[in-house]
């Protein structure tokens, strides 16, 4: 295992439900990752250019600014960071959407933490992937 | 489906499966009735596009909590709480609709953000028995509750 697997990952949260961020919070943190939450799609754009966070659980129905509008963004400003979709919208066609706009995961709520330590596993090897290419192109 | 109320019995059906998975309890359906004025709290969720409807959850307020800390398996703290953890499950409930209408009818529906709160307004629900108590089931065109 090189380093940039042992770092502590952080992951967002991206949920208008505040007991919803409580709960994956916890699990999460169970998994050995720090957590940021965000409780729509503006503030989750807004934490991905401050916070850069390693990860991103990003819910679609939300108030303000929504999954799919801030999907398309954080891949404009953050194209490499994982997303993972987690939401009650699991139609196919949104998950079609979402994985041709750059989410690497769809989870359909209500989530079982398996499909968690799965995600979570995920998001470990994307980024690991994306690290040891931006080295390479470095070199 | 062509129209929500010509599949109303079906979704009635669907919530009352849901609701005992998730709760764990009995669920009876009993009968339709007009809203009574105890049940006064609720959330809900409009499904739009082809087939545009709204799904709500009422009960009265010490229902209400019961459901909330039925659903999410957790003392709820406070009405803020239990307006969250009904919301999210009206949401869900509503998004594992909108999949079976997707696979059934091939059509694309969305959900709009949940909406809850106290409800005034006179209309007709199904009445649901569960262990916590009676809740009523709102299946109909137009918003019960003002935008939160």
């Amino acid at each position: 295992m090189d380093n940039s697997e042992e770092k502590k990952i952080r992951l967002m949260v991206t949920d208008d439900s505040k007991l919803l961020r409580k709960k994956l919070r916890e699990e999460l943190e169970k998994l050995g990752c720090e957590v940021v939450e965000a409780s729509n799609g503006k503030e989750a754009i807004t934490q991905v250019l401050e916070q850069e966070p390693d990860g991103v659980f990003l819910d679609i129905v939300m108030p303000v600014v929504g999954g799919i509008e801030a999907l398309q963004v954080i891949r404009e400003v953050s194209p490499n960071v994982p997303i993972v979709m987690l939401s009650s919208a699991g139609t196919p066609q949104k998950l079609m959407q979402t994985l041709k706009m750059g989410a690497i995961d769809f989870i359909q709520k209500p989530y079982s933490k398996e499909q968690i330590v799965r995600a979570v596993e995920t998001i470990r090897r994307t980024r690991a992937k994306n690290l040891k290419k931006a080295a390479e192109q470095n070199e | 489906m062509n129209d929500a109320a010509e599949y109303s019995a079906e979704i009635l059906k669907n919530f009352c499966e849901f609701l005992s998975e998730e709760l764990n309890s009995k669920i009876e359906i009993e009968t339709e009735i007009p809203r009574p004025a105890e049940a006064n709290f609720g959330a809900s969720v409009k499904v739009s596009g082809k087939i545009p409807f709204v799904i709500g959850v009422l009960a009265d307020k010490s229902t209400f909590h019961r459901l909330a800390e039925s659903y999410e398996k957790i003392d709820t703290e406070n009405i803020a709480e239990d307006f969250d953890a009904i919301s999210e499950m009206v949401n869900v409930f509503a998004g594992q609709l909108i999949v079976k209408i997707a696979a059934k009818c091939h059509v694309e529906e969305d959900l709009l953000p949940p909406r809850f709160g106290k409800i005034s307004g006179s209309f007709r629900v199904k009445k649901i028995s569960a262990d916590v108590g009676n809740l009523y089931l709102y299946l109909g065109g137009a918003e019960i509750i003002s935008a939160t």
